[in-house]
């Protein structure tokens, strides 16, 4: 029950977050005008004439940073806890314990970087 | 009926309705939504369970990354994916129809013969500070592994995805 009471102020962002999504789309559908034209369910694709097709492979790129996103998102999981719980220097191997896991983090970070993944090879010149 | 229980039931109904989007709708970007909303529903059942930590974990692991996961394999995979109905054949249907029934049998048998509530155990709660402490003083090492961990399943990842592109 207490968890549950202390989550009330995430129920209130959620309510919020709802509101907050279904106000345009209410308000668009009240001053949106009725008539229908034949790109009226044309893609948008920020006012310019859309060309190809909204449905197109996507570079093997972009799945290594979601990878490494995930990776991260892990590590994430595992310093909320201890972010909690930290003394703010009273135990000086708490720091020490935190260095050494995210050096070992940027470790990652500095193979992925030398593997060339942030590189991006460009296929437009 | 506290006002708990409703917010349980909301939870549950959010739960329900994304599973259902996510098996019966013929769009696989709208089964994924669906799949997102079920995890959050999860989530939401784990903090009813008082169990904090497992419910950001559902949400840093399953909404945040896995979801990310599924759409970027959507995005990867070629035109396939743009009508499942097309290769959705009555033979299918059945057979998932008979494994869904039947998985569904067995954990309501399961369910209604668990003895719930001659448990003498006490009620086990942990909080999320608890756990920090207990990673600082006790598990110091297997908090560095796990970055360890995380850093090999990266690397692994990394030159997976570097292989199936083509390059050495």
């Amino acid at each position: 029950m207490n968890t549950l009471e202390d989550f009330y102020y995430v129920l209130i962002f959620l309510v919020v977050a709802v509101a907050f999504t279904l106000a345009p789309i209410v308000m668009a559908y009240l001053l949106s005008p009725r008539s229908r034209g034949s790109k009226t369910n044309a893609t948008y694709e920020c006012g310019i004439e859309p060309f190809g097709g909204a449905w197109i492979r996507y570079s093997v790129s972009y799945y290594i940073y979601a990878l490494i996103f995930i990776a991260f998102d892990v590590d994430i999981l595992y310093l909320f806890p201890v972010a909690l719980s930290y003394t703010k220097g009273g135990r000086i191997y708490e720091f020490y314990s935190l260095l050494v896991f995210v050096f070992i983090l940027v470790l990652a970070i500095i193979y992925a970087w030398g593997k060339g993944v942030f590189t991006w090879k460009r296929k437009i010149p | 009926m506290q006002f708990a229980d409703i917010i349980f039931l909301i939870i549950i109904f959010v739960t329900m309705i994304g599973a259902l989007v996510t098996v019966l709708s013929g769009s696989i970007i709208y089964a994924m939504i669906g799949l997102v909303t079920t995890m959050f529903g999860i989530a939401g059942i784990y903090v009813y369970l008082n169990a904090p930590f497992l419910a950001m974990m559902q949400i840093l692991i399953y909404v945040g990354a896995i979801s990310i996961l599924i759409a970027f394999a959507i995005m990867l995979a070629g035109p396939l994916y743009k009508n499942p109905k097309e290769w959705t054949t009555i033979t299918k249907f059945i057979a998932s129809l008979v494994v869904s029934v039947f998985s569904f049998l067995v954990f309501f048998k399961v369910i209604m013969h668990a003895s719930w509530m001659n448990t003498k155990a006490k009620e086990f709660t942990v909080t999320t500070k608890e756990i920090g402490r207990a990673l600082f003083d006790k598990l110091t090492f297997p908090f560095e592994l796990i970055s360890l961990l995380i850093i090999v399943s990266i690397i692994g990842a990394i030159m997976l995805a570097l292989l199936s592109k083509g390059e050495e």
